[in-house]
């Protein structure tokens, strides 16, 4: 049992193809996150406060990419836009994917952080001489990403677990060369220290996002 | 009588075909504080707004002695930013929106500070604060631009008579070094203690404002009086 499962000697030889995955996959998440980051803002803001078409285009940006399985725009991206000519490696259509749906959930994060704002800010900072975009920099963003902290992480933990997709296109993250380690020594402890580090990576962004909404839900 | 620093005339607001008021006029002097009374949805709030500009008139004319000195507004509920602490209140207008510099905004926001009496608690976040030092930090943002004229929206609403009277000392204090003060209230014992001036909003009309031994003495009109003492006094026919 101890043999198959948690094999030191296969561990050992398996471990720098499952470094290399864990940096890979590393990059690929902290990339999308970032890049998800920057276009759900932009989004969110495009979508409150943009001329009317634009608002109804990050509508229907937010729902088509909300609603499309990650996995299925990761295959479009990696094996039908080179039929247009658009050829992406795996790591580019992987982060491509990532962020494009990561973006539409930020947005609606960000836009929800923002609306819950008390109106009457944005007025204190009118009458106080403020323009409306000092307004948004220095009142009302800097109140919204308190409350979006919590489900801004909870976001970031699903685009980290989903770059594990990225394996499907042939790109060697973790899960990619656990399961290469595997094939190759016929036993399944890479799968195992692969399913190790992700919990190593996760967990305690999953603690931490516990914790950040039982001190917000706290009455301050 | 010291200089005008705001008039406002022929003034009309009105929400669809609710009319609030209608060619409505005032004027305020130099360090003058004028106090505001009527019954609730007389639209003496919307009057504050359409002066401070966050609503339009639909008619009338403002002017300013001093263009450059403008309106401060200090709200009902304060609306401080929860995120600052009682200097970050202060300095975020006076370096955003006068352009100031870090220590110039500074040393200005000390001085307001000061001069509401709360230099000790510069550092403390809103929620950190009573409701009475929140409504002197939010005295102190507005002051901290050097406004030629102050609003303030129902100011005791939420003070205990005590601090009714230290909040009667604070504006006084402003009025005594030049600042025109319009506060709009139901505090009839705060009107009559702390104002110059009282005057009536109600059904649409503001009445001549009247020194506030006048407004509440025997002399004053029958529709103040009536105000006053409702069921007391017989709405005469008007008067000369």
């Amino acid at each position: 049992m101890l043999e198959t499962f948690f094999n030191g000697e296969v561990l050992l030889r398996a471990w720098p193809l499952l470094w290399e995955g864990l940096l890979l996959t590393l990059q690929l998440g902290a990339l999308s996150i970032v890049l998800g980051w920057l276009g759900g803002l932009a989004l969110a803001l495009l979508g409150l406060y943009g001329p009317a078409p634009l608002r109804a285009l990050v509508r229907a940006y937010v729902d088509v990419f909300r609603a499309l399985p990650v996995l299925v725009l990761l295959i479009l991206v990696y094996y039908a836009l080179p039929f247009v000519g658009l050829s992406l490696s795996a790591f580019a259509s992987a982060t491509l994917a990532l962020a494009a749906v990561s973006s539409a959930y930020t947005s609606e994060i960000v836009r929800a952080g923002i609306e819950a704002v008390p109106h009457g800010q944005s007025e204190a900072g009118r009458v106080l001489g403020l323009t409306f975009p000092q307004i948004l920099r220095l009142i009302v963003l800097p109140q919204a990403f308190r409350l979006v902290i919590p489900p801004l992480t909870g976001n970031s933990i699903n685009v980290l677990k989903d770059t594990a997709l990225a394996s499907v296109v042939a790109m060697p993250d973790l899960l990619k060369q656990a399961t290469q380690a595997q094939a190759l020594e016929a036993n399944p402890t890479p799968l195992i220290a692969a399913a190790g580090l992700y919990l190593l990576i996760l967990l305690p962004l999953v603690a931490m996002v516990r914790r950040l909404e039982r001190r917000l839900g706290r009455p301050s | 009588m010291s200089a005008v620093v705001l008039s406002l005339t022929g003034a009309r607001k009105a929400f669809g075909a609710d009319e609030l008021f209608t060619d409505l006029s005032l004027t305020l002097a130099q360090g003058e504080h004028l106090c505001l009374l009527g019954p609730s949805g007389a639209g003496k709030s919307s009057l504050l707004r359409c002066l401070m500009g966050l609503e339009a008139l639909d008619e009338g004319t403002l002017t300013l002695a001093d263009p450059t000195a403008g309106l401060g507004l200090v709200f009902q509920d304060f609306r401080l930013f929860p995120h600052l602490d009682a200097l970050g209140n202060v300095t975020l207008a006076l370096r955003a929106a006068q352009g100031l510099g870090a220590r110039e905004a500074e040393v200005r926001a000390w001085d307001a500070l000061a001069q509401v009496g709360l230099e000790a608690f510069a550092h403390k976040k809103p929620r950190a604060l009573s409701g009475g030092q929140q409504q002197r930090v939010a005295i102190a943002r507005a002051l901290a631009l050097r406004p030629a004229v102050l609003l303030f929206d129902e100011p005791t609403s939420a003070l205990d008579p005590e601090r009714t009277a230290s909040l009667g000392a604070v504006l006084r204090a402003l009025t005594a070094r030049g600042v025109a003060l319009l506060t709009v209230t139901h505090d009839l014992a705060f009107a009559e203690h702390w104002a110059d001036a009282v005057a009536l909003l109600r059904e649409g009309q503001l009445t001549t404002p009247l020194p506030a031994a006048r407004f509440f003495g025997p002399e004053a009109p029958a529709g103040v009086r009536a105000f006053l003492t409702p069921g007391a006094v017989q709405e005469e026919p008007s008067e000369p």
